[in-house]
């Protein structure tokens, strides 16, 4: 006999043979007089589980197992519901019971299985012990337990359920709502280092929260919706949430003109007594409301001065009308407004502002379409919840009008007239009406969020063509559509000329300097951090106040002009692009502040999109761009309202390597193809070299150097230059005649140079030689310092009888070099350079 | 020998009687209503039925499929059709808890359908929707007469049909006409809401004319609707009748007739309309499956991307060979007809991944 034969012959006639034999001893012991159709229902579970067992789907030793345990059940359940189809219930309860646990068992999912086990147990001890008549539910119970036995998370939101709705029966949907809420959360909560303390601190929390809000959760599931349907027939209830949203909404506009235009100059100022006007704007939410409305009456009341002159003047009455309580609630409902107002300008960086203010847009375009849709959305929320202030506002408004009766006043009336019973349903209804007004205008508020979203599918074709392209063809086209765009642009190109500009901010003072870019130069302004490069840019651009004609551009005097009335086109350091508009949105925006009609400013969109290769991201988000990406669309956003002149702040700043050396290329492309006058700030020496032309070095506010980078290079004027350039090797020297003289050497002066008397001399490490041996112009010295750097090494040696020299070299007997050791130094007499300004440190 | 055969044969009559006796009983116990005895032989047949695609041999498990629906037609004939329909069965899901505490049996009477049909679908996938349910069915029944012109629709990417248009139009007509019937009548109750539902489809009909295509994906979000209409509905007591729910047992309600027609006739045109855009209960059951261990997995690397699945898989839950769990109703027939095994129904009872997250190997 195989196995095979057993499994599929004689198991199932076993499994049957038992069902006869449980079916004969359940029939003969009288259990089941007329259960016939839980009998039938057996049989067919039997036949099944037979049939199962013979298709080999189920391990042959569970079958008798089950058999048991369904025949127990059914005793179990036959004895407990005698109604035949109750106990069918049961079977299938047992079966789907019997079934789970024996493939969690076979899974090995042990957790579960005693999840599932001890769930059972303590779901019998609850409907049969705790309970009374409870037996039915266990049924549905056991049901969910088969159900969600293969999560746990699912067996607590189960046993959430049946907490609630047994042990917490009055209020059983409230406590099953709130509980699976709050597992909801702890369950799909994300920690960034994960903490068993966080998440407990998230439970107790949430459990007491919600144990707060229980009230008005019981508030909305407390009352028939017949009752509250009731309340909306009431014509002195439906009147007073009339009232409610008239004067609320009223308030909220009237809080808008008040709080918009001075929570933005708040924001964007400093000024002495700033967090004392803050305080002051804050009083209504300090003092108690019942205190507020005695002191808006003693004021605007009829018989006090100020209302009786307004009643007098101009017939306003404010105490008993709708005009009181209107002024009440715009008191209270202020400092929320104001505060979300605040912030969310605050939350608006203001270089947002500056950036449209350089592409043309006058102060009040800047906030209108840049300031206000970033900060729209937080707005709309203190808006919000102003108006949820003003329409829930209770003591202020009682005080100065008690008729006629917002909602709040009308449950207060209700309330001492008729009791709590009867204001109950009203309480539901104004609860509900505000909650869904409230959820509603948070909702719209979504609506309201000023970031573009990405659409992929609807791109432009031309992105799927984008790879595949050989770098050469790409190249040739590119170069040929840009001389197109800039033969069709026709581009102005001026001069800069800065004579004597000096502007001081705090500590720092800027200038005097003069410097003088010529028409279509590309000219690199270079110096360390803090020298003031970005304050004269900002200065260039406007946004100092100078001196009279210290700036000429194209020789028009421009110190006293506007940023948005001077011709350039201004790049700032960091990433500035407009986030609640698309590329091509970003691109359009200077053409749109300067008036350019809508079809020439797509055209020129459409032109720059192409020049810079950006087609495929026109229509994405600013946050969907690479940083090298974002510099592109920044740069073309400059270029396109055709500026006489270009400032570029660090365009390179905050790029890896790669992107650096693409917006290099693009910046260099587009200098050739498009002449812009431009002026390039940077601290880096080799973006300097990499992008060639003239070149300026600054230092604490003042220009040092002006000419080429390479003949700054070779013949820095003074100490700091020659240093920021790379410079080293720095010692005082008598020139007497046509020779260099120290106490440790002498050289020849070279040949044309003319300098007489005390000097800086400096020798630059690359041209100091290294050797093991003394010879004529060397000099002798003892290594202090070894720097492995690859390329070279970095060798420091303290001259016998002179300064500390440091060399660059590469001879491959120095990688065994050691400190101590004793070296001889020396270097060719032309490689030495003198700087004029002598030994000012 | 022959005794022995002889008792064999008065054993045989005697059980025969007995079964007919038992038929009987069960007869009486699905026309006593009053007992509730409907509901809990339901639970009984559900759970049976559910379980059947379990252990149905994999040879023939199309014709066990057929099978299934029709007695799932004639059990649920009883119960969708009669006391619940599909509305209703949410509305008494929402009543059943209600009653926990006040009158547990009630509860369980009212609860115990709905209950059942989410723990088999979280048990054993969302086999309701594909062997059981009546309404499917019967739209699959009558969407098997022009299968393969719906075939060759979707195999062109479904471009404007004249057919298709006109085909609208004449259900359309033959709502409205029937819907002036009702209404000259006076049989007809204006409110009944039932009548909104088959003007939703023949409205879907008319737009799909065009953009089914396109439109099919977004629309489906309709059962989004349809659902949260009904529990709604359910949580403020307020009835919406059903539209498969017409021979209510005193009150005969034509208008959901009128709309049990439209939705199964429409389905004709576009299978299982009801099921794909409007179905509340298939949202229910597409979110208990979701906690299936049953799946069916897609191995890209012996797909040869025949098509088959996706042709034969009338709710268009498949795309490119991947099933959309969302969608399928796990009538099994994509894994079925794969000649190449790419699609298998997949078991998995361990759920490794609320240990925490794997560690990689």
């Amino acid at each position: 006999m195989t196995a095979d034969r057993l499994r599929r012959f004689w198991l199932p006639a076993a499994v049957l043979a038992v069902h006869a034999g449980t079916q004969a001893a359940l029939t003969g012991s009288g259990w089941l007089p007329g259960g016939f159709s839980f009998s039938l229902a057996l049989l067919g579970v039997n036949v099944l589980l037979a049939a199962w067992l013979a298709w080999g789907q189920a391990e042959p030793a569970s079958g008798l197992g089950f058999m048991l345990i369904i025949a127990g059940h059914g005793l179990v359940g036959h004895a407990l519901s005698p109604t035949a189809a109750a106990s069918a219930v049961l079977l299938l309860s047992s079966l789907l019971t019997v079934y789970v646990v024996l493939k969690l068992w076979s899974a090995r999912a042990w957790p579960q299985v005693f999840v599932y086990i001890a769930s059972y147990l303590a779901m019998f001890v609850l409907f049969f012990r705790v309970l009374e008549n409870a037996e039915p539910l266990f049924l549905i119970a056991l049901l969910g337990l088969a159900g969600t036995a293969r999560h746990l998370r699912l067996v607590a939101c189960l046993w959430a359920i049946i907490l609630a709705f047994t042990l917490a029966q009055p209020f059983a949907w409230e406590t099953a709502v709130i509980s699976l809420l709050i597992l909801k959360i702890l369950f799909t909560t994300r920690m960034d280092l994960h903490s068993r303390m966080t998440w407990l601190f998230l439970g107790v929390g949430l459990l007491l929260l919600f144990g707060v809000l229980f009230p008005v959760a019981t508030l909305i599931f407390g009352q028939s919706p017949h009752n509250l349907l009731l309340v909306l027939r009431d014509r002195e209830i439906v009147d007073a949430i009339g009232v409610t949203l008239f004067t609320a909404t009223v308030a909220t506009l009237l809080l808008g003109v008040i709080v918009l235009p001075l929570a933005y100059a708040v924001a964007r100022t400093d000024f002495w007594g700033k967090p004392a006007l803050l305080s002051v704007i804050d009083i209504p939410i300090v003092i108690p409301q019942s205190v507020a409305g005695i002191a808006l009456l003693s004021v605007f009341g009829k018989q006090q001065i100020l209302g009786g002159w307004l009643f007098d003047a101009f017939g306003l009455r404010f105490d008993g009308t709708m005009l009181g309580i209107i002024l009440a609630q715009v008191f209270v409902a202020l400092p929320f407004f104001f505060r979300s107002a605040l912030a969310a300008y605050e939350a608006v960086p203001s270089r947002y502002e500056g950036t449209a203010r350089t592409l043309g847009a006058n102060s009040w375009l800047a906030f209108l379409r840049v300031t206000l849709p970033l900060a729209g959305r937080g707005l709309f929320l203190g808006a919000v919840m102003a108006w949820a202030r003003a329409a829930g506002e209770f003591g202020a408004v009682f005080f100065i009008a008690a008729s006629p009766e917002t909602a709040p006043v009308a449950v207060y009336s209700r309330f001492l007239s008729s009791g709590l019973a009867e204001t109950a349903p009203l309480v539901s209804v104004l609860l509900l009406f505000s909650l869904g007004m409230f959820f509603l205008l948070q909702w719209t508020s979504r609506m309201l969020n000023p970031v573009p979203q990405d659409h992929p599918h609807s791109l432009p074709a031309s992105r799927q063509s984008a790879p595949g392209n050989s770098a050469a063809r790409t190249r040739a086209s590119a170069s040929a559509r840009r001389s197109k765009a800039a033969g069709r642009s026709g581009l102005g190109s001026a001069s800069l000329q800065m004579q004597n500009l000096c502007l001081r901010l705090g500590a720092f003072q800027l200038g005097p300097l003069s410097l003088e870019v010529r028409p279509n130069e590309y000219m690199v302004l270079l110096g360390p951090t803090g020298s003031g490069k970005s304050s004269l840019l900002n200065a260039l651009a406007g946004f100092h106040r100078l001196p009279p004609r210290t700036v000429r551009l194209a020789g028009r005097d421009v110190s006293a002009l506007p940023p948005n009335r001077r011709p350039l086109g201004y790049m700032v350091q960091g990433n500035d692009l407009f986030p609640h508009l698309t590329v091509a949105q970003n691109l359009a925006f200077g053409l749109r502040m300067r008036r350019v009609e809508r079809g020439e400013r797509d055209r020129r969109v459409a032109r720059f999109l192409e020049l810079f290769r950006l087609e495929p991201l026109a229509r994405r988000g600013i946050q969907h761009l690479s940083g090298g990406e974002q510099r592109k669309v920044a740069l073309a956003r400059s270029l396109i309202t055709e500026p006489e002149l270009l400032l570029l702040d660090e365009p390179l700043g905050m790029l890896d390597a790669p992107g650096r050396r693409e917006i290099s290329d693009v910046l260099r492309d587009m200098h050739s193809e498009l002449r812009t006058t431009t002026l390039h700030v940077t601290h880096d020496r080799q973006e300097a070299w990499a992008l060639g032309g003239r070149c300026a070095v600054m230092s604490a506010g003042r220009i040092l150097q002006v000419g080429p980078l390479a003949e700054i290079f070779r013949a820095p004027q003074d100490r700091f230059t020659a240093e920021f350039l790379g410079g080293r090797n720095f010692f005082p020297v008598d020139v007497k005649g046509r020779r260099i003289r120290t106490a440790w050497g002498h050289w020849p002066l070279r040949p044309g140079w003319k300098a007489a008397g005390e000097a800086l001399a400096m020798v630059r490490p690359e041209h100091v030689e290294v050797h093991r041996l003394p010879g004529p112009g060397r000099f002798s010295g003892r290594v202090t310092g070894v720097r492995d750097f690859g390329a070279f090494m970095e060798i420091v040696v303290a001259l016998s009888a002179g300064p500390e020299i440091t060399a660059h070299a590469t001879a491959p007997w120095l990688v065994r070099l050691r400190p101590g050791a004793r070296a001889y130094l020396g270097w060719p007499p032309d490689r030495m350079h003198l700087l004029p300004g002598g030994t000012h440190d | 020998m022959t005794e022995w055969w002889q008792a064999l044969g008065g054993w045989a009559a005697e059980a025969g009687s007995t079964a007919i006796a038992h038929l009987k009983l069960l007869e009486r116990a699905l026309l006593g209503l009053e007992d509730s005895y409907v509901e809990l032989l339901t639970v009984l047949a559900l759970g049976l039925l559910a379980a059947l695609p379990v252990v149905v041999p994999r040879r023939h498990r199309q014709v066990w499929r057929r099978l299934t629906q029709v007695f799932g037609i004639f059990i649920f004939i009883f119960v969708v059709y009669t006391c619940m329909g599909v509305f209703g069965m949410i509305s008494n899901f929402f009543r059943g808890f209600g009653e926990i505490g006040r009158e547990n049996i009630l509860a369980l009477y009212f609860a115990s359908v709905p209950v059942t049909i989410l723990v088999t679908s979280l048990l054993f996938g969302p086999f309701f929707c594909g062997w059981i349910c009546p309404t499917g069915s019967s739209q699959e029944f009558l969407g098997l007469l022009t299968r393969s012109w719906h075939q060759r629709r979707q195999a062109a990417g479904f471009p404007f049909s004249r057919v298709f248009f006109i085909g609208s139009l004449l259900l359309t007509a033959f709502f409205l006409l029937w819907l002036y019937q009702l209404s000259v009548t006076r049989i007809f109750f204006a409110e009944d809401a039932t009548v909104y539902w088959s003007l939703i489809v023949v409205v879907l009909l008319l737009l799909m004319s065009w953009k089914l295509a396109a439109w099919d994906g977004p629309l489906r979000r309709l059962k989004h609707l349809s659902f949260f209409l009904v529990v709604a509905a359910a949580v403020v007591h307020v009835r919406i009748t059903s539209p498969v729910h017409f021979g209510f047992a005193k009150v005969v309600d034509p208008a959901s007739i009128l709309a049990t027609v439209i939705v199964v006739a429409a389905a004709l045109l576009l299978p299982r309309i009801w099921c794909r855009y409007l179905c509340p209960w298939r949202l229910a059951i597409s979110w208990a499956s979701r906690y299936s261990p049953r799946r069916i997995e897609f191995t890209a690397g012996r797909c040869t991307r025949c098509g088959r699945c996706t042709l034969a898989c009338d709710i268009g839950a498949i795309r490119n060979g991947v099933v959309n769990p969302r969608e399928c109703h796990m009538c099994l027939r994509c894994v079925d007809l794969c000649p190449e095994n790419a699609l298998e129904l997949k078991e998995e009872w361990r759920k490794d991944s609320e240990a925490g997250p794997a560690c990689p190997q």
